[in-house]
């Protein structure tokens, strides 16, 4: 091996990170060449200072200042800040659903049947008409007055659908819930044979975008001889005929009294 | 625990897990803080590094190790430091005065203790370059590896070789300046 490669190789040398054939070459030319050995011997002093160096020089602990400057991790804030956003998205989403869910708000109108209908396939059938109570527009009480009592024997007609007033598109829709604007005809009660008087309660609810489409109507019929009580809730209900299974209990009066088939 | 777990629980937020590595690495951190921009700003650099990692650990991968990671930031910023030192008041490096270019046998004999040696070795270490010295004192303060070193600096690893060699070479050149050629002390002597 000649000088210069011996030199060359002289730090990896010290560090003892030659392969062992170069570093048995390396270490046999040191052993007969003064001046490499010159200078791997400096070398050996350096590096043995540099490390005296490391381990003498006295390092203070972390300054008890430090960790009050660590400030709180910015994504466990972000963390808290979505968890909340999510909170209050959930929340407002149940709030808007149970609005919708826990309706009516306030007690509404009451449309009260006053008329008897002749019966229809052995059914009877009651047509319903909104109380005056009921803001409705002119042209639509007139339909619905001369809709009221349909010829006898015939079903009554399906209504044609409100005019929908327009809406300003909001970002979140607002629920909205009010009495309903179109003619209540063609309910179609399976009830007993009796005659009954009929509440009903006409409302409609869903979002300012979604105006007045489905129905919740809830009819209640109390026989005054039997004291049994009907209650039918129907509610997205399309418009049109409505037809469901009566829900029957006996009220109060009706425990005094013999119940008549209905 | 192993490290990485301690890491893993420091990136989401435990500061408990963050003080273990802080006190693993702050005599390393300080020394090569100091290595750059003296002592006297040493701890303050060191102090930066951690708070800047602390604040940056959720981006680290730990695609390369915590402490490669670590010396990186702390070159960086104690290079960066030193940059700004110097342009508000330039370092000053207590430079051998002339005459004692060529210092006496006495002089010789009294440096030549081992405590004189290493406060010479220090002084040398100063005034290297930073691109000489910080790869020198990575491998030899922290014990790195040259791929370390060379992910740290952002160089290639035969670049960090050289460097160190070159570092190193410079320092006996010095040596042999002050102290003379060994051996020639050894057959004077």
């Amino acid at each position: 091996m000649k000088c210069q490669e011996c030199q060359h190789r002289l730090l990896e040398w010290a560090e003892g990170e030659l392969e062992e054939n170069l570093w048995i070459d390396v270490s046999e030319h040191l052993q007969h060449c003064l001046s490499c050995r010159r200078e791997a011997e400096v070398l050996a002093r350096i590096l043995e200072a540099l490390k005296e160096l490391n381990e003498t020089e006295e390092v203070s602990s972390p300054p008890v200042s430090l960790w009050g400057r660590l400030p709180e991790r910015r994504i466990r804030a972000i963390g808290w800040s979505l968890a909340l956003v999510a909170t209050l998205t959930l929340a407002f989403a149940m709030g808007w659903k149970a609005r919708g869910i826990s309706l009516p708000l306030r007690d509404p109108n009451q449309t009260v049947v006053t008329d008897q209908q002749p019966r229809l396939q052995d059914r009877p059938i009651v047509v319903v008409r909104k109380n005056e109570a009921v803001k409705k527009n002119p042209a639509e009480h007139s339909n619905s007055t001369n809709r009221s009592a349909p010829p006898k024997g015939v079903a009554p007609k399906v209504p044609p659908s409100p005019p929908r007033p327009s809406v300003r598109r909001r970002l979140f829709p607002r629920a909205i819930v009010r009495e309903s604007e179109a003619p209540i005809t063609g309910v179609e009660v399976t009830a007993g044979t009796e005659w009954v008087p009929v509440i009903l309660v006409p409302l409609t609810w869903g979002s300012e975008e979604q105006q007045a489409q489905p129905y919740r109507i809830s009819v209640t019929t109390r026989s005054p001889a039997s004291g049994l009580e009907r209650t039918l809730v129907k509610e997205w209900t399309e418009e049109g005929n409505l037809s469901t299974q009566w829900m029957e209990r006996l009220t109060a009066t009706a425990l005094d009294s013999p119940i008549s088939n209905p | 625990m192993k490290e990485e777990d301690i890491v893993r629980n420091a990136q989401r937020g435990d500061r408990h897990a963050y003080e273990i590595l802080v006190r693993t690495y702050w005599s390393k951190i300080y020394r090569l803080a100091a290595s750059i921009v003296g002592r006297d700003e040493a701890e303050d650099v060191a102090c930066e590094v951690f708070l800047q990692a602390w604040r940056a650990l959720p981006k680290f991968r730990l695609q390369s190790s915590f402490h490669t990671w670590l010396y990186r930031i702390t070159v960086n910023f104690a290079l960066r430091r030193k940059k700004k030192m110097d342009r508000e008041e330039p370092m000053e490096f207590v430079e051998f005065p002339e005459e004692d270019q060529e210092p006496s046998l006495r002089d010789i004999e009294a440096a030549a203790c081992e405590r004189e040696q290493r406060s010479l070795v220090a002084q040398w270490v100063q005034q290297l370059p930073d691109e000489l010295r910080t790869p020198l004192l990575l491998r030899f303060w922290n014990d790195l590896s040259y791929a370390e070193i060379a992910e740290i600096l952002g160089i290639k690893e035969t670049t960090a070789r050289m460097r160190t060699a070159s570092a190193l070479k410079r320092l006996a050149v010095k040596w042999v300046e002050v102290f003379g050629e060994p051996l020639e002390r050894r057959q004077s002597g």
